[in-house]
């Protein structure tokens, strides 16, 4: 589904330049659930964007969705972003100014999934988080478990074939965050690929491959199961 | 603590630079807009501004009403009214006589024409002038006495004290230099080089400065009214003079009214040719500056309490450790005041630095001497107060009254609450744009209209015209035209009584021409080349011919030969003016003086007069013993040759007297300068406001953008491509431009037309400019807009995430 091949990518600020990945081949199949783990600052939440296409790697191929996009231009990378990509973050980052009903409606508006009944699909999307009871509210209003449930059905509203998933349950509690991991886990059952950025050994052990970063590069693989 | 409230202050400023200098441009261009328009209005409202009491100082116009064509207003007035005034009220009024005129004035071998005031000795009693030395009340009691302006002083006699010295007048008559005065303002009616006693300037002046014929109308009439006396004291002596002096209204038609008007404001009544100011404009002026200080205060609040909300977290922060109320109002309140106090800084020092550059492009003198004007100073810096404790005043009294809990989470959330308020201002500020460019534009088109419908050029070369002829014996002007005619660099040369753009006309009025009915028509001397040499060809019949038609002056024939003007023949009674040709009208109701018209040829009409509508129809004769101008064809290919030959023939035949020569389309265009420039003036200062709206409107939609990164962060997640983050952006712009429009255009076209309706002659309203000014605006708006919302739309996504 995702391949990188001798992926690089630096940060320059100022004088000082940080590399973030170092030559990282990686490949995601169809199905996969993979969790992702490394010590803080070892460039998971790089691998993630350029996994996500949010941002561009500096050297190295890149094929997704059957498509090479190392070069590809802005309009294709927002199309893909649009039809075959969901985000879960470790901060929501909902829109504040949006209700529940609107930030998931939000994912909708740029793709072609979204054309016909978008309202049904906000609605399927937020019942099958358990959030349909405050689909008017204000994310200011709601729990972090709750919010964090919100941009889950915002992340699967276009059904994505692929989500991404950066340290989702990284701001929750234990209880909420295994709600969160049971949500995720019950959607690749159903079929989508799901990729996670953990720093719980309990939570990588919902995915069936754990890929270890540091400083950049892979250096170890585990199936689980 | 002060100091730290200071460097607390100007460490946020410079933290937001880009939204300071914003917010400091707006204001200091505003605040200098508005410095300038309070000085143009304070220059044009208070003319003469050295009037001592000038709540007592008349000036007598004459309002001269025809039976046939529009009449005039006249501030020149006939030459004995001041005796007949003073004869009837006495010592109830102080009274001057005061004539305008050009004389060569000669020190040594030093010789050069000077605009000169003649005046009687009570003068500067009613004008009155500062003087630098001499004494005002007695300067002009003596013939030939003469009061300097300071640069005058120094042409003639350097640095040497002019008091006593000699200058020699028109080469007739020498004058005594008993007064010494600094030079006239631009705002004044008397801006001349020298004044002399008018008592014996008839004598070497022009003839018609010392014609005192009740139809001649060559002096001002000043009075200083004695207290106690009152305009309705004036009432009755005026009428008594009118009707003694002009005996003949009843029976001719023709109306004389004196009317008595403030010195000051004179120029505001319409009674000046070319120097009439509108109040209507100097109103709108002032509307213009109060809208300008309007947008800009409300920009700069608007930003302000925007940016101040990301002080929240600072606020929460500095509760929690114990800072009291009053203290964090205070700081609140410290940068939005330092940021207005400095915004005036920069104003005053622009006004200063910019006001050479201004004064020549309004073509005025303008003074700003800020511990000479406490009113403005002052309300200036009130002003700037006013704006700045309004920026921070809000945002300091709803911060400080949150607990610090509340702070610290409201610290996160960007400010929804108060941007209704901020959207209504935007709008308001739109409105307030897109009226002023609509006004601007029927202001602009209005004016332009009212010049072209006077001012149709005659096409072809470039005509010279020579003023002040009547210096000349009639047989060296006839010499001049001669030689002129005949010069090969010159394309021909005639003489007349009236020249392109004059300001003067000779009328007659008659009820012998159509039975039962008054005509009246203006009067011009001409020779036989006169339409050949302004390209003008008759529609029927012939020109003069100088041997068979000229008039001589001692010798009055029995019959007028006449040329006349197709709207003449048409006032005559011929619809089809050709059929006039070869007719003889008039002469038959007895009067001598009404001698038949024998008309050989009409023309079309065509621009003479500066305000040609008063012209009405037109008489030629030809005359020579009345021409005042030669009218010199100049080949547009060789103006430099052609110049020079004028010059040098003028030199040739009157050596002594200095040529005095104009451009015809600058005298035509002389009397329409002023309203221009009004409209000009307008114009600039309504573009600064829009200008000013637009540096608001660029901070707020940075401002945006940058609140919104997260949010576009996030679509641009979901699949947003950079068209649609700045489509995104852009409406949420388009929204209230599109709303300003809609509350601008109806309030806009009830101004255009309560303005318009005070003209006879208006231009249609249609709705290009409505629709212009809405694009206009919008186009700008989004040209602001578009920069910011391309580089947020472009930016990677994974960027605007990272942070919370
Ligand atoms: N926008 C950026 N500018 C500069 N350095 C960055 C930027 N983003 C990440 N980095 C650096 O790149 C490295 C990898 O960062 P990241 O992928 O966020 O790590 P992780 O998510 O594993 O904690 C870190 O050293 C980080 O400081
Ligand atoms: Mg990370």
């Amino acid at each position: 589904m995702i391949r990188l091949e001798n992926v690089t990518k630096s940060y320059r600020t100022d004088e000082v330049e940080t590399t973030a990945l170092a030559d990282l081949s990686l490949a995601i199949d169809p199905g996969e659930f993979v969790a992702i783990m490394g010590p803080s600052g070892c460039g998971k939440s790089t691998l993630l964007n350029i996994l996500g296409l949010l941002d561009k790697p500096d050297g190295g191929r890149m094929v997704a969705f059957g498509e090479e996009v190392s070069d590809a231009g802005e309009r294709k990378l927002a199309r893909l972003r649009a039809d075959s990509i969901g985000f879960v973050f470790q901060s929501f980052n909902l829109i504040d100014e949006l209700t529940v009903e609107e930030n998931v409606e939000v994912s909708l508006l740029y793709g072609s999934n979204g054309r016909s009944n978008r309202k049904q699909r906000v609605a399927d999307a937020l019942s099958r988080v358990g959030m349909a009871h405050r689909a008017r509210h204000r994310p200011q209003q709601l729990s972090g478990g709750q919010q964090q449930r919100v941009a889950i059905a915002r992340a699967i509203a276009s059904d994505p074939k692929l989500i991404l998933a950066d340290e989702p349950t990284g701001n929750l509690d234990t209880k909420n965050g295994d709600d969160v991991m049971a949500l995720l886990g019950e959607l690749n059952r159903a079929g989508r690929t799901v990729v996670m950025v953990t720093h719980s050994p309990d939570h990588a052990a919902y995915a069936k491959r754990t890929v270890s970063l540091l400083d950049g590069r892979v250096v170890a693989e585990t199936r689980n199961g | 603590m002060w100091m730290n409230l200071l460097t607390t202050g100007l460490r946020v400023l410079w933290k937001d630079r880009f939204y300071a200098a914003i917010n400091l441009v707006g204001l200091a261009v505003a605040f200098t807009a508005a410095i300038f328009i309070a000085l143009w209005l304070r220059f044009e409202l208070t003319w003469e501004p050295f009037l001592e009491n000038p709540d007592a100082v008349r000036v007598i116009a004459l309002d001269i009403q025809l039976p046939s064509a529009k009449g005039f207003h006249s501030i020149n007035g006939p030459n004995l009214l001041r005796e007949e005034l003073d004869a009837a009220l006495g010592d109830r009024i102080i009274s001057a006589r005061y004539q305008d005129g050009r004389l060569i004035v000669g020190s040594g071998d030093r010789r050069s024409v000077e605009r000169v005031g003649a005046a009687d000795p009570n003068f500067f009693r009613i004008v009155t002038i500062p003087f630098l030395a001499g004494d005002p009340a007695h300067a002009l009691d003596e013939p030939n006495a003469i009061v300097l302006t300071r640069s005058a002083a120094k042409k003639f006699f350097g640095d040497e004290d002019p008091m006593g010295r000699t200058l020699e007048l028109q080469n007739q008559a020498t004058g005594k230099v008993t007064g010494l005065i600094d030079d006239m303002p631009d705002n004044s009616l008397f801006r001349r080089a020298m004044f002399v006693s008018a008592e014996t300037a008839g004598s070497y002046m022009s003839r018609s400065v010392a014609s005192t014929r009740w139809e001649d109308l060559n002096a001002y009439t000043l009075l200083r009214l004695r207290p106690g006396t009152t305009d309705a004291d004036l009432q009755a002596p005026l009428g008594a003079i009118a009707k003694v002096k002009y005996p003949d209204d009843a029976s001719s038609g023709v109306r004389h009214i004196f009317e008595s008007h403030k010195l000051r404001a004179v120029h505001l009544e319409g009674v000046l040719y070319g120097q009439t100011r509108s109040r209507t404009s100097l109103g709108a002026l002032g509307m213009v500056g109060l809208l300008i200080l309007a947008i800009a205060g409300i920009n700069f609040i608007n930003l302000a309490t925007a940016r101040a909300t990301r002080r929240t977290r600072e606020v929460g922060v500095r509760k929690a450790l114990g800072a009291s109320r009053a203290l964090l109002i205070v700081q609140l309140l410290a940068e939005p005041v330092l940021l207005a106090a400095a915004s005036l800084l920069v104003a005053f020092v622009a006004v200063e630095v910019t006001l050479p550059a201004v004064s020549g492009l309004l073509g005025t003198r303008l003074e700003f001497a800020y511990w000479r004007e406490p009113i403005l100073t002052l309300g200036m810096l009130l002003c700037g107060l006013a704006v700045g404790v309004g920026a921070g005043f809000y945002p300091a009294l709803i911060l400080s009254r949150l607990t610090p809990v509340a702070a610290l989470r409201a610290a996160g959330r960007s400010g929804g609450g108060s941007s209704l308020v901020r959207q209504v201002l935007v709008v308001m500020q739109f409105a307030a744009s897109i009226g002023l460019i609509v006004l601007t534009i029927f202001i602009q088109r209005q004016t332009e209209h009212a010049r072209d419908a006077n001012l149709t050029r005659i096409a072809g070369d470039p005509l010279v015209i020579l003023e002040d002829l009547d210096r000349l014996p009639l047989s060296q002007r006839k010499l001049m035209i001669e030689r002129l005619a005949s010069e090969p660099a010159l394309r021909g040369a005639t003489g007349s009584s009236l020249a392109q753009g004059d300001d003067k006309q000779s009328l007659s009025t008659r009820d012998d021409l159509v039975p039962g009915q008054r005509i009246t028509y203006s009067v011009v001397r001409i020779d036989q080349s006169y339409f050949a040499v302004h390209g003008l060809r008759l529609l029927a019949g012939r020109v003069f011919d100088d041997t068979r038609d000229q008039v001589d002056p001692d010798n009055p024939p029995a019959r007028d030969v006449a040329i006349i003007s197709a709207s003449a023949a048409r006032a005559f009674g011929f619809p089809n003016v050709r059929d006039i040709v070869g007719q003889s009208v008039g002469g038959s109701n007895g009067d001598p003086s009404d001698r038949p018209l024998d008309v050989i040829g009409v023309v079309e009409d065509f621009p003479l007069h500066s305000a040609q509508d008063s012209m009405g129809p037109t008489v030629f004769f030809d005359a020579p013993g009345w021409f005042r101008f030669i009218t010199v064809r100049v080949p547009g290919a060789h103006l430099r040759d052609g110049v020079a030959a004028i010059d040098r023939i003028w030199k040739d035949l009157a050596p002594i007297y200095p040529i005095q020569r104009q451009f015809a389309d600058v005298r035509l265009d002389r009397v329409w300068t002023a309203t221009q420039r009004e409209a000009d003036v307008l114009t600039t200062f309504a573009l600064v406001a829009v200008l000013i709206g637009c540096l608001g409107l660029l901070g707020l939609s940075a401002y945006t953008a940058e609140r919104r990164t997260k949010e576009i962060g996030i679509r641009k997640a979901m699949g947003a491509s950079t068209t649609d983050v700045v489509k995104l952006l852009v409406m949420q712009l388009t929204r209230p431009v599109i709303v300003a429009n809609l509350l601008a255009w109806p309030v806009a076209l009830w101004i255009v037309q309560r303005w318009l309706s005070a003209f006879a002659d208006r231009i249609p309203i249609d709705i290009w400019p409505f629709l212009a000014a809405g694009a206009g605006t919008l186009v700008l708006a989004w040209t602001v807009v578009i920069g910011h919302a391309l580089a947020v739309g472009r930016a990677r996504p994974s960027y605007a995430l990272r942070y919370e």
